[in-house]
């Protein structure tokens, strides 16, 4: 029955010749399901997540991998992500994730002094990319979204829901630019708007990240032991604008149609300025770009299938669009590879004539 | 039903993971530190490390702040602290670098974690003019 929460499915199910009560029965199921909180194939964005909800009881499991070239380095941040309908408005999700991002330290060059004399000359500064990292356990990342408005018609609807996050990650980031899923623990919280007409949906996210400050260690230029330094990240605000266009089916035949859909999204986000301080007191003065307030906007096209309306697959490559992220190098290649697992009395078949 | 475990599970591994957080840095407990003070890779004979229970943000260059100090002999660079809990601590050390001839000072935040609350932990101290 839950099946039916995820593919858009009550306007295109043909009357079936079987008028057997069974049969009956499972219609009006599935319409009061699209009424609880369906969730439509093409609103399963790749990387931004829509304002519905998933049904209660349904457990969700994602494995998503993001990667890009750095000079000779491919760097890769590998995410588990479990996720579970609550109650019917109600979606959370713990996300596992392991990167070859960073060091347990910061790199050298990041943050230094310099002797000149009797003078001390403080300084952040550029550091050599595509260093080798180990893959390290980046942190635990918490969210939850709860779904406040739903305004459902034929074939179209429009849906809000707040969503609130919050992570544990400890990595060497070393960027002001904040994430809270891989980079840099913290919080966050948004609004989620997502609108749906026929075979498109369209999605905009809005919300804020206060990171917390990595307390990691510099290398000292002039041999000495490493120096505590704490890198406290930019305080970012985030904006997301997803399409999702469903391509096939037309019409649905049978649940176990399989799906086929375009993605384009857009993901902006604006930051402060770290700051960054060693000794306890010194508060190094901010001197490269990586570690200034910036903004940008990636787009990201990608295309989605989704089988037996309960397992997806998603690629989406990412592009700069407007400035860049320091974070990443381009292109980003996102895949994603998503189950559901519905409760057994609940999982039904239907085949349409 | 398998979900609750897992929720249940995870909470516990978090509350777990926590508990090192539940120390409270201060004395009567079983751990050392010892604490060497570097300019550089130069030791500072004769440094003064204040220590702050407690505490994992810099509490300030008057040394009136601390809890307890300790200082070197003229010949080492090293003080221990005994009878530590878990905890949070904020070391800051003062010495003087007598071949620049200018004082030197710097901290570091320290975590004696729980599983470690009855260990002899080491940690350099760096001090900058």
């Amino acid at each position: 029955m839950a099946d039916a929460e995820f593919r858009n499915t009550k306007h295109r199910i043909q009357k079936s010749q079987d008028h057997s009560f069974k049969f009956h029965f499972f219609i009006l199921a599935s319409v009061f399901c699209f009424l609880a909180s369906p969730l439509f194939s093409q609103e399963l964005f790749p990387t931004s997540e829509p304002a519905s909800t998933m049904p209660k009881g349904v457990i969700g499991v994602r494995f998503q991998d993001e990667a890009y070239q750095e000079v000779n380095q491919i760097r890769n941040a590998a995410t588990l992500r479990v996720m579970y309908g609550l109650f019917s408005r109600l979606t959370v999700m713990a996300n596992f994730t392991e990167t070859n991002h960073h060091s347990e330290d910061f790199p050298p060059g990041l943050a230094f002094h310099i002797h000149n004399g009797n003078q001390s000359i403080y300084s952040t500064g550029n550091f050599q990319r595509g260093l080798a990292y180990p893959y390290l356990f980046s942190g635990i990342d918490l969210y939850a979204k709860f779904r406040f408005l739903s305004l459902d018609g034929e074939q179209k609807h429009f849906r809000m829901a707040f969503y609130a996050e919050a992570s544990d990650v400890n990595v060497a980031h070393d960027e002001a630019e904040p994430d809270l899923l891989e980079d840099t623990k913290g919080y966050g919280g948004g609004l989620i708007l997502t609108t749906l007409y026929n075979h498109l949906a369209v999605s905009f996210t809005t919300g804020f990240i206060r990171p917390g400050k990595y307390e990691g260690y510099s290398p000292d230029l002039y041999g000495g032991p490493m120096i505590q330094t704490d890198l406290t990240y930019g305080k970012a605000w985030k904006y997301d604008l997803s399409f999702g266009y469903l391509l096939l089916p037309n019409h649905y035949h049978t649940y176990n149609e399989l799906n086929l859909n375009l993605y384009l999204e857009f993901k902006g986000k604006t930051w402060t300025e770290a700051s960054i301080v060693q000794y306890g007191f010194k508060n190094l003065p901010i001197q490269t770009p990586l570690l200034e307030s910036g903004n940008y906007v990636d787009v990201f096209p990608g295309i989605q299938i989704l089988l037996k309306s309960n397992t997806r697959i998603d690629l989406s490559v990412g592009l700069p669009l407007l400035n860049e992220s320091y974070t990443h190098f381009y292109p980003v290649y996102a895949l994603g590879i998503q189950h559901y697992f519905y409760h057994p009395n609940k999982k039904q078949d239907l085949v349409v004539p | 039903m398998i979900m609750k475990k897992i929720i249940l599970v995870l909470a516990f591994g978090w509350a777990a993971s926590g508990i090192s957080s539940c120390c409270k840095g201060g004395t009567g407990g079983h751990a050392s530190l010892t604490c060497n003070v570097f300019h550089h890779a130069k030791p500072i004979p004769g440094a003064t490390v204040y220590i702050k229970y407690n505490a994992s943000d810099f509490p300030g260059a008057s040394t009136s702040s601390y809890d307890a100090h300790l200082t070197a002999g003229n010949t080492s660079n090293q003080v221990i602290f005994d009878n530590l809990n878990c905890g949070d601590y904020y070391l800051y050390g003062i010495g003087y670098d007598s071949s620049l001839m200018l004082p030197v000072t710097g901290g570091l935040h320290f975590q004696i974690k729980y599983s470690e609350r009855k260990s002899a932990e080491t940690t350099t101290v760096p001090i900058t003019e």
